[in-house]
């Protein structure tokens, strides 16, 4: 077990540095000079000179990638020029925000996608199959950040039900900060009403963000159920007696779910791209409003660090697509 | 004395997009108590439909045209699935399947799953259930039978995990056992050490075994009774001893001069089954038949009586 | 091609789409002519800003009294322009090194294959989004920040099917008789591996109008007065939640025309390679 996971690890790797390589390539590929860029208007030639040999830009170019590959490797990302703090700070200060809202519509996604796609196979070109996938189309094809506004514009705006933005109505107090989570810092504190508060604020966004897994999900259970369907151990399993419901809960599920679980790992990608979207429009403090943030700005350090931190995180997610599958199958734990 | 299973008259079609398929028309088997009865037939003449049907799965679009399957003195075919499930299957039908590791879910434990069929069928505990599996996999000499519980199927050899299905088969002491070509997947050796195993095993746990197979060899060296089906019919049916000594359907004639233990040559039987779908008039083998005479072609023949004390389905015998 | 069309007719939903596809085809090319008030692709009529709904504005007007029934219909236009574009450059890249890829083997296969790899793991919308910040926000560098990352879906289809059909025996049998390696390529594996090519290529114009509606909408994209469905959407935040009308008809438009070349796709998919596969 622990041999496959640093397998994977290693595997791994030379992604990474092709990441790295890429961004550092993109960066130069950029005719405007930086330092021109960082000195201003204003900036004399001296300070040009000054902020070049700051950041080592009179360097030879292979150089300057060792530079900046040792920055990345100890998160050094330079400063946000719009909140003029390290963006590694920014970043840490905002990621479990982000966290939060993917894990809630990761959730949403996986604890609605997977019955619905199990009872679509089950009834195999019948009503519920085709309502249900025409729902699934509709999921990948609807643009979120327009789902964002219908939904605010309904829910928020016209019943009131639930809040429109933010993550915590602004007159409560938060509660003091400490693994950064605010779901969690409010239990952490015994403030239930914080916490609910929350909670209300989380639902917009999550459901949002849930849409197009909620789709895949749903697509990819039903087609790895109807393979399984017609696997001869399911008529021996039928043969033997099993209950109805535990033989498609349990027997036939776990292994109609391979496909569905990397589907879990490529989607990672788009929540994260779904998140830039979806948090600016709920003003959600997270990564993605950063980013935003940054886009508006022409904050170059902030894109360059959120796009390392994207492939790292996919590439981390990818791995333990990698562990469940072998959980999921033993077969494959033993070919390493 | 009643039988253990008798099919009579049995007709399946299925609905398919190309038309109505008539899979089985007038299938007949008896398979007398504490006997076993080996039904024969090339692939695609309704072997596994009969399976099917007497366990109640039968695939989309299957309906029962007619017939009875009688089993201890109820007909199968008026149960629902519920009470297929909670009464039949397992607990008083054991079944083997054909190749035993597309049989076996792959990614859960042999125990699990033999465990899982014996949880609603078997009385007992699950420690009760254990002891039954460890002595049976024993008797079926299954090397070390409480860690055999603990692996997955992929990590025995064919001929073992056919072992595990017949310890399974017999796991909730069902009194009949349905055999779908068991031994087809395994080498000559194995094949043998498994038939004698299951002809031990029917007089030791007192069942009935009906074993489908495709080979006269295997119904020579393991069948009392023998039942030979061509295109969905019972051609003809009776002792092995008698059938084989003067087999008096002309497919059954055929099927036996083709048989590599007895032909001269490698020879097949000419032309195909006809398909489901479109079926000639008359005798349904006639278009194949070495002696056909003008009458088989058009009346279907009805089922007369051989010399041997076979039935058979033959203009020539009725 | 007319079995193509004879199977696709027998599904009920594949059609639909095909549907959709041809009226945003035929809005595209004709929507001048078709829309009520073309001139307010730019225009503005401050007397009639923000009215809801009417027989004369089916769709309502916007901040600046422009009829938005013409806008959506003439934001067609851009959004496929942007969709084929995209599309075409990134098939024209990913393709050739695909094939290439899928030829050659050694080295430079590993390279191309890994490129494709590190490209695939960064999702299309932050990539796209650091490349348009790159070069200065306009509706060109929109769209070459799309191509540059949509090629490598097409290579890693490509490189598959090429793999496959390399090791083939009509290809070795096409070696064996002498013929020229780019002969073999492009006469005998491209046509083979064209249709999942295609299937990929109709699925990723309406993912391509989906992204490039975001883009536009976090002002990276199409910029003002253009009639695009993402901008209008943007635009519409600041009435809400009194003009509804605003944003509701533009991303109406966004989600029929995506569904169409998805349901389309898929469709096709289904023809070609009756497994379920992913689509995006």
């Amino acid at each position: 077990m622990l041999r496959f996971i640093l397998r994977r690890c290693i595997l791994v790797l030379p992604s990474l540095a092709g990441l790295l390589l890429i961004t550092f390539l993109l960066i130069h590929s950029v005719p405007s000079d930086p330092a021109v860029a960082m000195a201003g208007d204003a900036g004399t030639p001296e300070q040009i000179a000054r902020l070049r040999a700051q950041y080592g830009l009179d360097r030879p170019i292979w150089e300057q990638f060792f530079v900046y590959v040792g920055k990345a490797v100890t998160f050094d990302f330079g400063e946000s020029v719009f909140s003029r703090r390290p963006v590694a700070t920014d970043i840490l200060q905002r990621l479990p925000a982000t966290l939060e809202l993917t894990f809630a519509s990761l959730m949403i996604s996986i604890l609605l996608g997977v019955p619905l796609g199990v009872v679509s196979a089950l009834n195999h070109n019948t009503w519920p199959d085709y309502i249900l996938r025409v729902f699934s189309v509709l999921g990948i094809a609807v643009a979120a950040f327009w789902f964002a506004i219908m939904l605010q514009l309904f829910f928020a705006m016209d019943l009131g039900w639930l809040p429109l933005r933010g993550d915590l109505t602004s007159t409560m107090a938060r509660p003091p900060r400490v693994t950064g989570f605010l779901s969690l810092d409010a239990l952490l504190a015994g403030r239930w009403d914080v916490y609910l508060d929350h909670l209300r604020h989380l639902v917009l966004p999550a459901v949002t963000l849930s849409l197009g897994g909620l789709a895949t999900i749903v697509r990819f259970t039903r087609a790895g159920v109807l393979d399984t369907l017609q696997q001869d151990f399911v008529f021996y399993e039928r043969a033997m007696g099993y209950r109805w419901l535990r033989l498609v809960w349990v027997f036939i599920l776990r292994n109609s779910v391979t496909a569905t679980v990397t589907q879990i790992g490529l989607l990672f990608g788009g929540l994260i791209a779904g998140a830039v979207v979806v948090e600016a429009i709920f003003d959600w403090p997270g990564i993605g409003s950063y980013t935003v943030q940054a886009i508006l700005t022409g904050d170059k350090q902030v894109m360059l660090a959120v796009t390392l931190l994207v492939g790292t995180v996919y590439a981390v997610v990818n791995i333990l697509v990698d562990v469940v599958h072998g959980l999921l199958d033993p077969r494959l734990m033993e070919q390493g | 004395m009643i039988p253990a299973l008798k099919v009579d008259g049995l007709k399946i079609s299925i609905r398919t997009d190309e038309g109505i398929a008539r899979v089985l028309d007038d299938v007949s088997v008896t398979l007398e108590s504490g006997r076993i009865v080996g039904v024969v037939g090339e692939s695609g003449c309704g072997k596994s439909t009969l399976i099917r049907a007497i366990m109640g799965i039968l695939p989309r679009g299957a309906s029962v045209d007619g017939g009875k399957i009688w089993f201890e003195g109820e007909n199968l075919l008026v149960f629902s699935e519920k009470e297929l499930n909670q009464r039949v299957r397992a607990s008083r039908i054991g079944f083997i399947p054909q190749d035993p590791l597309q049989a076996l879910n792959p990614v859960f434990k042999i125990g699990t799953q033999l465990l899982e069929a014996m949880r609603w069928h078997a009385p007992g505990s699950r420690r009760d259930h254990i002891a039954r599996l460890v002595m049976l996999l024993g008797r079926m000499q299954v090397p070390d039978p409480a860690g055999a519980l603990e692996r997955y199927p992929h990590q025995f050899s064919g001929g073992q995990r056919q072992r595990l299905l017949i310890a399974a088969a017999l796991a909730c002491a069902p009194g009949l056992v349905i055999a779908d070509e068991p031994t087809t997947a395994l080498d000559v050796t194995t094949q043998h050490q498994i038939l004698l195993l299951l002809r031990e095993l029917v007089a030791e746990f007192g069942i009935s075994l009906l074993f489908v197979t495709h080979d006269f060899g295997v119904v020579a060296e393991l069948c009392d009774d023998l039942c030979v089906i061509y295109a969905g019919q019972t051609v003809e049916a009776g002792t092995v001893q008698s059938i084989l000594e003067a087999p008096s359907h002309p497919y059954t004639r055929a099927l036996l001069a083709c048989h590599p233990d007895r032909a001269d040559s490698f020879v097949g039987i000419p032309g195909i089954v006809p398909s489901p779908l479109a079926r000639p008039a008359g005798c349904l083998f006639a278009p194949r038949c070495g002696d056909v005479r003008p009458l088989c072609r058009e009346a279907t023949p009805a089922q007369g009586r051989a010399r041997s004390g076979a039935a058979v389905r033959c203009v020539q015998y009725s | 091609m007319s079995a193509i069309l004879a199977k696709l007719s027998r599904d009920v939903p594949a059609m639909l789409g095909l549907v959709i596809v041809v009226f945003v085809l035929i809005l595209a090319v004709f929507g001048p002519l078709i829309a009520p008030y073309p001139g307010d692709a730019s225009a503005s009529h401050l007397l009639r800003r923000l009215k809801p709904p009417s027989e004369a504005y089916p769709f309502g007007t916007d901040n600046l009294g422009r009829d938005i029934f013409s806008r959506v219909i003439l934001g067609a236009r851009g959004a496929l322009t942007i969709a084929l574009t995209v599309v075409g450059v990134a098939m024209l890249v990913g393709v050739p090194l695909g094939l290439l890829a899928g030829y050659r083997g050694g080295w430079l296969s590993e390279a191309i294959m890994r490129i494709t790899d590190v490209v695939l793991a960064i999702p299309q919308l932050v990539l796209a989004l650091a490349l348009a910040q790159l070069m200065s926000p306009s509706i060109e560098s929109a769209m070459l920040a799309l191509s540059l990352t949509y090629w490598p879906f097409f290579t890693r289809i490509v490189y598959a099917e090429t793999r496959r059909l390399s090791s083939a025996v009509f290809v070795d049998a096409l070696r064996g008789v002498g013929a020229s390696t780019p002969r073999i390529v492009f006469l005998h594996i491209l046509p083979n591996a064209l249709s999942p090519v295609i299937v990929r290529a109709t699925i990723g114009l309406g993912f391509t109008i989906l992204v490039a509606a975001v883009l536009g909408f976090l002002g990276m994209g199409a910029t003002p007065p253009a009639p695009d469905w993402g901008l209008a959407i943007a635009e519409s935040r600041t009435y809400l939640p009194r003009a509804w009308w605003y944003a509701t008809f533009p991303g109406l438009a966004i989600l029929i025309t995506v569904m169409g070349f998805n349901l389309l796709g898929d469709g096709l998919r289904d023809i070609v390679d009756p497994r379920i596969r992913r689509s995006r």
